[in-house]
């Protein structure tokens, strides 16, 4: 089977199979064709330490492609490219078949940087790359007394973690003096250190490591001050090299990476370089997040979508030390001109906790956060689109630690549309309401939907609760006789305000209507009973509010409250006779029909709140503070008119 | 309570505070108008912002405004000796009518500031009311067959309270008699005579030269002129009488209404009483035409009423206090049609000296009766000065000022026939009281 002109990805990790998945997206018809130097299925790449340590298992870690119909993809194993056509658009794999091609994405990746460490090819000498090295990795991981590992990065840390699955005895070693020195300052690095050592894991920092020492099997390593760390396990996470030679073999531009324009342009206008393996700007990332925006662009733009990279905002999260590890956008203080830049800080080590805001002229642009810290996928939105904040915002964040209060980061769904949510795949709040609205209900149906939560998972939680109790019953019952009453109501209070009051009657002969509105115990009667049931209808308020009144449920309270009012609406009548009255009677009555108002408008928004998308269903919280505050007036004029009943 | 809690209380507090601080300035500085719940019966307007003048005490509930009500009507109740007084509702035998109408109280059928339900004389019951307890009155008089309740008071028979000329006795006694009486004339005032012994000697009568300002006061000699030509003047009244502060001597050049109460303390007090004088017994501001609900000449509006609104100083003159005063601000059809009308002519023949004294017919010989009382051991003549005394409902006129006149049959016809009150009494009444006739008839079958 030969597909017409097919796009090829180069490349099985996630940067490459979220090229596949784009295009497939964007354009079911389009042929592709992946080619994958590994033998396994394509993977995802950032949970090989979650497979060593044993917290997930392969099969979890699998992102087959069999979504895509195989007559327009074909997916190439263990089948290298070897050599590029520019001139023809023709590629030459390791199997010597050729394959023409309309564009092409190099998602090569990279290699570990191997040092130039005497010894660095003895037995027992690792690297933490792809799959295969970490089976070989698990299976030394149960033999292994005592590992060291090079490096004291991300990659570094999350080894050393894993590799205690078996209690082995681990140290981590670091030519500079600090961890994470690339992602966080000297204090979060002190802090993130004080919680390593009390995960006994050793740490050696401020000394390289000179000599690998041992016959054919490693058994110690020399330091620069002359001491040997005896161990039988050597671990090398310093630091990643791109994948360039075919680029290079083709003639493209390649400086430390393969160079991409804002395009994701390599300088062949019809191949394409995404991930670990591209430098645009003269920067690597070595993130998986910027390498999926850079597929995303290369993409749109082989598809005829414009679409411009422009950089990313580097974050990372380390989860190993059971805290989270966090640090977003620019914080090395030293890189920073103090004229320009304001640093705040929430510096808590009892606590554990060290938090750190960078602003440029009040726009946020780097965070550092040691320590749980509710708010991090927000701040990270943030940090990417530099936003503005208030001054109360950094009165609070220093004095709690904390920018928004508690509220406004539970809800998820009340997050900016722009809010990233899966920092990973780059996907929106506003694109996950997008799906949840198209009837998505579990977190699983969200992912498949959009991709979110598909790589490392953490935004899980926030995509559980931008689903809230949907999926389960709906939140908006009565949906029926919600509208029925509110149109009611309505009705009956465009009468009240239209009509004219009720006529008092000429003759005392037969029944007299009229003594409602002439005999004061019935007027006292009709105006208790519209204070009472005002007040039983108001409790409502306290249910919504109060953790320790449960009594019925909110929506059935809600039922209760729309069909009182009715009654009220008739009290009213009873009491005024559709009589606005005068000076203050006439205030309380105007007020009184602007909460009936507030209520109705309310009333209807509940009654259609389930053909709400979550974004518009904030609106019926507004309806109903509309609703409340309408009616704060209303105590103190009813006070002020019942004093004046008994006053005068 | 969270945070956000207690923000929103405070905010709910100030939104109160917003409210009530305002309402309780106001209140304190005296003005409850935001209490006012709606426009006041023609006979309360004027002093509706005065509310304690009825709402005496806060809180005092029925009762208490029960007293106010009696207060400044309860004289008046008893004079025109009500027919349904509280003492024939507090009989044990009654006790079942007050289920329908609680008697007791002014209150039951007069309420105040409720304009939508608000009748003539300010009843606020409906019309037909007679009927809650007279149902079954054509058992009691046949002859009250087939009339409808709402004739009851409407007719010209009966008044719920004032019953003076509206009794078979009285109508009996006066049955048959003319249009016009034989000696139609209304007695003269006699406040000088009344005057000299309270006295209890004769002044002598001044001249424009016996003037006793003091030297600092400086005299227009038009003024010494007028009030050297006035009755004061006659009654030895000088300067210094009605000028000067009787405790601190103190010249007081425009002396109100309690300093002409030194020797007009009847006049003054019906002054007070009516509407003309009303505000100022409530300490307000004194009425004027532009705060009348009546059609007044806009020129006047401002006009500011007091003793010598009408009785123009220095000349006090009544005849002018009589007609030309009234017709400076009323300027409704009946007081404009009063030129045209016989008494007018009366009025001017009189005037003329064509007619003996009390032959003319003024405003204020209907609107301000000569009443007779004892005074000074003896038969005192004086005005009543609450204009409002005899009006509504008219028949409280037949008594005291037509049947000076006129017969009774012409007088309750005439009052019945409201194109003649327009025209002022400009022709024959067109309408026909019945009850004269069916007192007479009662009178004849009970003879019998």
């Amino acid at each position: 089977m030969k597909l017409q002109d097919p796009i090829i990805v180069i490349g099985t990790g996630p940067v490459g199979v979220h090229c596949v998945q784009q295009i497939h997206r964007l354009n079911p018809q389009q042929a592709i064709i992946l080619y994958g130097l590994e033998s396994h299925l394509p993977y995802n790449r950032i949970k090989l330490t979650s497979l060593l340590s044993g917290k997930e298992q392969q099969p979890d870690l699998e992102t087959p492609l069999d979504e895509i119909d195989t007559a327009v993809f074909q997916l190439k194993l263990a089948c290298a490219v070897v050599d590029i056509d520019r001139q023809n658009k023709i590629i030459t794999d390791s199997h010597g078949q050729q394959q023409s091609y309309s564009s092409l994405i190099l998602a090569t990746g990279s290699r570990p940087h191997i040092p130039n460490i005497p010894g660095v090819d003895k037995q027992g000498v690792f690297t933490l790359r792809d799959m295969d090295h970490v089976q070989a990795l698990m299976a030394r991981q149960i033999r292994s007394r005592r590992t060291v590992i090079l490096g004291g990065g991300l990659l570094g840390l999350e080894a050393a973690r894993a590799m205690q699955r078996y209690n082995t005895e681990v140290i981590v070693i670091d030519h500079l003096p600090r961890l994470m020195s690339r992602q966080l300052d000297e204090r979060g690095s002190k802090l993130l250190t004080s919680m390593i050592y009390n995960l006994n894991i050793r740490l050696i920092l401020g000394y390289g490591v000179t000599h690998i020492n041992g016959d054919n099997q490693v058994k110690s390593i020399s330091l620069r001050n002359g001491k040997e760390v005896p161990c039988d396990t050597v671990i090398i996470a310093t630091g990643i090299q791109p994948i360039t030679e075919l680029a290079r073999s083709a003639g493209l531009a390649v400086a430390r990476g393969i160079k991409i324009n804002e395009l994701a342009q390599t300088s062949d206008e019809n191949i394409y370089a995404a991930g670990e393996c591209a430098e645009y700007n003269k920067t690597l990332y070595g993130l998986v997040a910027p390498g999926l925006e850079q597929g995303s662009v290369a993409v749109h733009n082989i598809l005829g979508k414009k679409a411009v990279y422009k950089g990313s905002t580097e974050a990372t999260r380390l989860k190993v030390v059971g805290k989270t590890v966090f640090s977003v956008g620019m914080v090395d203080e030293e890189l920073l001109d103090k004229n320009f830049y304001q640093v705040i800080r929430y510096d808590h080590p009892e606590l554990n906790l060290y938090r750190k805001l960078v602003f440029k002229r009040h726009r946020l642009v780097g965070a550092i956060g040691v320590g749980d810290w509710h708010e991090i996928s927000r701040i990270q939105e943030a940090v990417t689109h530099q936003r503005m904040l208030m001054p109360w915002h950094k009165k609070s964040f220093e004095k709690k630690g904390f920018l928004w209060n508690r509220q406004e980061n539970d809800d998820v769904n009340k997050w900016p549309a722009s809010a990233i949510i899966c920092s990973c795949k780059g996907i929106r709040r506003g694109e996950i309401s997008g799906v949840i609205a198209q009837g998505c209900q579990s977190a699983e149906a969200v992912s498949k939907a959009c991709g979110a939560s598909t790589v490392c998972g953490n935004c899980r939680p926030l995509v559980e609760r931008m689903l809230g109790d949907q999926g389960k019953t709906s939140r908006f019952p009565y949906s029926k006789p919600f509208t029925l009453l509110s149109l009611l109501i309505a009705f009956a209070t465009v009468l009240f305000m239209l009509m004219p009051a009720i006529a008092m009657q000429e003759s005392v002969q037969g029944f007299n209507y009229d003594e409602l509105w002439r005999n004061g115990v019935l007027k006292q009667i009709s105006g208790y009973s519209t204070i009472a049931l005002a007040g039983l209808i108001s409790i409502i308020s306290i249910r919504k509010r109060s953790k320790r009144f449960r009594f019925l449920s909110l929506p059935v309270w809600r039922l209760l409250h729309i069909s009182l009012s009715v009654l009220i609406v008739l009290l009213l009548l009873m009491h005024t006779g559709l009589s606005f009255g005068e000076n203050l009677n006439q205030y309380l009555m105007l007020s009184f029909l602007a909460v009936i108002g507030g209520g109705v408008f309310s009333g209807l928004m509940h009654g259609m709140a389930n053909r709400l998308s979550i974004g518009q269903q904030k609106w019926l919280n507004k309806s109903a503070g509309l609703h409340l505050l309408l009616a704060w007036p209303l105590p103190v004029l009813l006070s002020l008119h019942i004093f004046s009943v008994y006053y005068f | 309570m969270g945070m956000k809690a207690k923000l929103k209380w405070m905010y709910w507090g100030g939104v109160s505070l917003l409210i009530l601080v305002p309402v309780a300035i106001a209140w304190l500085g005296g003005d409850k108008s935001l209490f006012l719940p709606g426009a006041s019966t023609h006979g309360h307007y004027q002093i509706e912002m005065a509310c304690s003048a009825c709402h005496k005490d806060g809180f005092g509930g029925g009762e208490s405004l029960q007293t106010s009500c009696m207060d400044c009507h309860g004289a008046e109740l008893k004079a025109a000796r009500d027919s349904h007084p509280k003492s024939k509702f507090t009989d044990p035998r009654n006790a079942d009518r007050l289920e329908m109408i609680d008697a007791r109280y002014c209150m039951s059928c007069h309420v105040e500031h409720n304009p939508q339900v608000t009748r003539n004389m300010g009843v606020t019951l409906q019309d037909d009311f007679c009927f809650q307890c007279h149902a079954d009155i054509a058992e009691d008089r046949p002859s009250h067959k087939g009339m409808e309740f709402v004739s009851c008071a409407n007719g010209g028979c009966h008044n719920y309270h004032d019953n003076t000329a509206l009794y078979e006795d009285f109508l009996l006694a006066h049955q048959n008699e003319p249009a016009i009486q034989a000696h139609p004339q209304i007695p003269a005032t006699n406040t000088l005579e009344i005057y000299r012994a309270m006295l209890g000697y004769q002044p002598q009568a001044l001249t424009p030269q016996a003037a006793n300002a003091p030297d600092y006061v400086k005299v227009a000699a038009n003024i010494e002129k007028d009030w050297g030509h006035s009755q004061h003047a006659v009654a030895g009244v000088n300067c210094n009488d009605c000028h000067l502060d009787q405790q601190s001597k103190v010249w007081i050049n425009k002396p109100g209404q309690q300093l002409c109460a030194q020797c007009h303390q009847s006049q003054v007090d019906g002054f007070l009483e009516g509407k003309h004088g009303m505000r100022l017994a409530q300490g307000l501001s004194p009425m004027t035409p532009g705060m009348a609900r009546q059609p007044m000449h806009t020129d006047s509006r401002d006009k500011q009423l007091s003793c010598m609104s009408c009785h123009t100083d220095h000349r006090f003159n009544v005849q002018q206090a009589a007609v030309e005063s009234c017709m400076t601000c009323h300027n409704d059809e009946h007081t404009n049609n009063y030129k045209q009308s016989p008494h007018y002519e009366l009025w001017k023949k009189e005037q003329a000296g064509m007619l003996p004294a009390g032959s003319g017919v003024s405003c204020a010989s209907c609107h301000m009766p000569r009443e007779t009382h004892k005074a000074q051991g003896k038969q005192a003549v004086t005005v009543q000065h609450n204009q409002n005394l005899n009006l509504r409902p008219n028949e409280k006129m037949i008594r005291g000022v037509c049947l000076q006149c006129h017969g009774y049959e012409f007088s309750i016809n005439a009052l019945a026939d409201d194109a003649l009150k327009l025209n002022n009494f400009n022709g024959m009444p067109k309408q026909h009281v019945e009850s004269m006739k069916m007192v007479q008839q009662r009178q004849k079958s009970k003879s019998k």
